[in-house]
């Protein structure tokens, strides 16, 4: 018996080193596969770029050296980017030299990849989490009043318009309110992220204009940089926004629908506890889709970037394309690659902390 | 109550950006501002530039030996020398540089400057290299040919006896004839680069102004340099937005947040010149549009067939529809206000769709044929496309338009790779030698001269035609000179199968707080702005 009960209490200490050990392996293993997935997913999105890059029709050699000059430029320039190796080779020597750390040289600009990009980046950040902040205010609560308010004209307008946030081409959407709120009405300022005359006015600190000027407490300049940021940031975050609410209203329905709610309705609860007891549980999904509209946000704003001339990582990633520069475009994909697989990782990484249900 | 505090969020970002923005964006009286397209301006090295926008930039920031009137092109003026003399036979120049000219570093500008600029820019073979390849010299001539008499004395020796009216204009050009900081330079060599890197970056050049900053895609400072001494600057900055969108900038210029637009859509200047707070300052520039046939295809061998296509062009009509006044007629092929110029009536061809007829009976293709136009997909080139197309169906011909980006039809085209193309083409200097060269000259009719529209077309322009360039080159006497190249042209325009089209004029679009500014055919010089006070 003493001996079964000792046996027994080894082997449940036993089970729980072992259970412990195979939680560990469990974790490291589903850690390699997800670190293989995404370095396959990245190799391949490189891959692809790549050799896209290089079927494409132009030629690189001419966008540098001009349609006038002679062949024994194009040569030596043809050699200087290392064109006359094949293509196979030209891809090793990137992966090479990406593994090192080193992202080759933009063209467009003559710096290192990297630098461009840490350069531009903090405008397009600047911009994309303000619009993120105006997306989750306004299209948050609109989805709960959609759905609250089922089929009624609320709903319907919600519907139209999230529609329309998704189907106005951003392109046209800036141009019309350069043309009416900055050309006619003159509320906000024009093109960049400053006026023209401001431009290098204050210390870069951050990178961003608006934190860089309150640092600066030049008020002068904090007051141009919000006119200008706010008309981009308002159409970037109309998509968003759409996206956001949509999604915000289709999870709140499932909600309303289940017999909890039923139960707390009978229970005499007022609506507003009725619909907070709702809204907790779609929490951990619109956090998960918060995280991706983000994601969405850093390369959506392309269009919006170059009408409105904001020198950010759109803007950069237009010209690198406009000028055939491979460099800079495949540095260009490369991040955006990373940061949605880095939200994606992330987004289910907060999944499992927040849903108990999902360890 | 979410709603209310989204609308309250925004209210108070655009109270806050009204209450701190004091308004004072308008534009100071030395501080000059520009919108401009700046995406493909890649590199500040005087040797490896390639596009229009960073060569007028650095027209602004590298003076050269010699320079050319503000106004007039075809005047050439004291640069960097301050004087200049030829020998009897033209086979040696000898320039004084000024005396006490500085670089922004405080290096003096020595006649060495000019000659380590000028070797330099053929031991890297970059864009710039071809000017001076073209003039004769090579990185292992350019020692003997360009020589330092001492530090403000520099003798050239041009590889051929050129006309002085000619070869002045090789040393008055920034491409050619600059004169870099070479000690300042060489201390950022890397790996033997002659500070090829640094330059793409960085300028060092004496000049009216000096890049203060330069962030690509973003924005390019100029500064002024206290130092240059050729005459009073009033700006003391210019400052050069990206702005890649020609709408945005226009509105930026309605604003007055700018004072100079420099990529306006032709469909934009009328607005431009009835508003009261902007104006046009058009200047005619060393800048063509063609329309060339390549003779690879049977059909455009036959000169009378591009005739006929001469006939089916409504010169006119495009000129005030699609390019409103963004170019003017030229048929000719040396540009207006370039020396060598055919008289403005010079117009032997104009729309006439019988004769087009005729003389496509009398080639044999009356019957009709079809073919592929190549142009740009900017404006104004599918325009112009189309209507040629429309008058080509009324004689049979079929016309299939292809748009592509500007380096994809580089691409085509030189590797004689089309049918038929409308293309753009600026040249370097104002002397009709330029245009021969590019355009006519094609002694061998060989791949070697890739370069050359001529060999992309596949014409083969004579033996008299190819003598007649080389003697124009090296003919003293300037009214001889003119009149070689007017016959040159009218042989061209009856024989060739490149069609010019339109002559484009430079398009200052101005606020009306610039009062003045000075351009020619070449350049803008920031330098001559004037400001309201």
């Amino acid at each position: 018996m003493t001996q079964f009960t000792q046996d027994s209490e080894l082997s449940s200490t036993q089970e729980k080193v072992t259970s412990g050990r195979s939680h560990l392996a469990i974790a490291m293993t589903e850690l390699r596969r997800v670190l293989v997935m995404v370095f396959l997913t990245l190799l391949v999105l490189l891959a692809v770029t790549f050799f896209l890059g290089r079927v494409m029709p132009t030629d690189p050699v001419l966008a540098v050296i001009g349609e006038q000059a002679d062949e024994s430029t194009y040569q030596t320039v043809y050699k200087e980017l290392g064109l006359d190796k094949p293509l196979i080779v030209q891809f090793g020597i990137y992966i090479k030299d990406i593994a090192s750390g080193n992202f080759g040289i933009a063209r467009t600009t003559g710096n290192p990849v990297i630098d461009d990009i840490r350069r531009v980046l903090p405008a397009t950040f600047e911009l994309a989490t303000l619009s993120l902040i105006l997306g989750v205010i306004a299209g948050v609560p609109l989805g709960i009043l959609a759905a609250v308010r089922r089929n009624s004209a609320l709903d319907h307008g919600v519907r139209f318009f999230s529609l329309l946030g998704h189907s106005i081409p951003n392109f046209w959407l800036c141009m019309m309110a350069l043309v009416v709120f900055y050309a006619h009405f003159g509320w906000i300022g024009g093109s960049g992220r400053v006026s023209i005359f401001f431009i290098d006015t204050v210390d870069p600190v951050t990178g961003s204009i608006l934190i860089d000027s309150i640092i600066a407490q030049n008020w002068d300049v904090l007051g141009n940089a919000l006119r200008h940021v706010i008309m981009p940031a308002l159409i970037l975050a109309s998509g968003s926004m759409a996206f956001i609410s949509r999604m915000t209203r289709s999870f709140m329905l499932e909600q309303l629908g289940q017999e909890y709610i039923i139960t707390a309705r009978v229970k005499g609860l007022s609506r507003g506890q009725v619909v907070y007891h709702a809204f907790r549980n779609i929490k951990i999904q619109l956090v998960t889709i918060i995280i991706l509209s983000y994601g969405g946000l850093l390369d959506g704003a392309v269009l919006t970037e170059t009408v409105f001339a904001w020198p950010g990582f759109g803007q950069y990633l237009t010209a690198g394309l406009m000028n055939s520069d491979m460099n800079a475009v495949l540095g260009c994909v490369l991040l955006v690659g990373v940061t949605f697989v880095s939200l994606n990782l992330l987004a289910d990484a907060l999944y499992r902390i927040l849903d108990p249900r999902t360890r | 109550m979410f709603r209310r505090s989204t609308q309250l969020f925004v209210m108070i970002l655009m109270l806050v950006g009204a209450g701190c923005d004091s308004g004072v964006q308008h534009s100071p009286a030395d501080v000059l501002g520009i919108a401009a397209n700046l995406s493909s301006v890649m590199t500040l090295d005087p040797a490896a530039i390639a596009e229009r926008l960073t060569g007028g930039v650095i027209r602004n920031v590298c003076e050269p030996l010699l320079v050319l009137n503000e106004e007039d092109a075809r005047e050439v003026l004291p640069g960097i020398a301050e004087h200049w003399s030829v020998n009897e036979d033209f086979s040696s120049y000898t320039f004084h540089i000024r005396p006490n000219l500085k670089f922004p570093s405080g290096n003096p500008v020595t006649a060495h400057d000019v000659a380590w600029s000028m070797s330099r820019s053929l031991q890297l073979n970059l864009a710039s290299s071809k000017l001076l390849k073209e003039w004769g010299f090579n990185k292992d001539n350019i020692a003997d040919m360009v020589r330092v008499i001492d530090d403000l004395i520099l003798e050239v020796r041009p590889p051929k006896k050129y006309s002085p009216s000619l070869f002045l204009y090789a040393l008055a050009d920034y491409k050619s004839a600059h004169a870099l900081d070479r000690v300042e330079v060489l201390s950022h060599e890397i790996d033997g680069d002659l500070g090829k890197d640094w330059l793409t970056r960085n300028t060092a050049c004496y000049g009216p102004f000096r890049v203060h900053t330069w962030r690509a895609q973003d924005v390019l400072i100029l500064e002024r340099n206290d130092e240059w001494i050729r005459r009073e600057n009033p700006i003391r900055r210019v400052v050069i937005r990206h702005i890649p969108e020609p709408g945005t900038q226009r509105l930026m210029l309605e604003k007055g947040d700018i004072d100079l637009a420099a990529d306006l859509d032709p469909s934009d200047l009328s607005a431009i010149e009835e508003n009261p707070n902007t104006y046009l300052k058009l200047t005619p520039r060393f800048s063509v549009i063609y329309m060339a046939f390549n003779r690879d295809m049977p059909t455009f061998s036959d000169p009378r067939v591009i005739r006929a296509m001469r006939y089916l062009i409504d010169y006119e009509s495009i000129a005030s529809t699609v390019l409103n006044k963004a170019a003017i007629v030229l048929e000719a092929p040396v540009p207006r206000g370039m020396f060598g110029a055919l008289p403005e009536s010079f117009s032997p061809y104009s729309k006439d769709i019988g004769k087009a007829r005729d003389l496509l009976q009398e080639s044999g293709a009356g019957d009709g044929f079809s073919f592929e136009l190549l142009t740009s997909n900017s404006a104004p080139y599918p325009d112009i496309a189309q209507h040629f197309q429309e008058n080509l169906l009324k004689v049979g011909v079929k016309v299939k338009i292809t748009t592509l980006s500007s380096g994809h039809l580089f691409t085509k085209v030189r590797a004689r790779n089309y049918q038929a193309y409308i293309g753009g083409y600026g040249f370097n200097y104002p002397d009709a030698n330029n245009v021969m060269l590019r355009f006519g000259y094609n002694p061998k009719n060989s791949e070697d001269n890739s370069v050359s529209v001529a060999w992309r077309t596949g014409w083969y322009p004579g033996e008299w035609f190819n003598a007649t360039v080389m003697q124009a080159q090296t003919e003293p006497d300037p009214l001889k000179r003119e009149k070689l190249y007017h016959e040159l042209q009218r042989y061209h325009v009856e024989n060739s199968p490149i069609i010019f089209l339109f002559q484009r004029l430079g398009i200052k679009a101005l606020s009306r707080n610039v009062e003045s500014i000075k351009a020619n055919a070449l350049n803008i010089s920031y330098a001559s702005a004037v400001k309201k006070q």
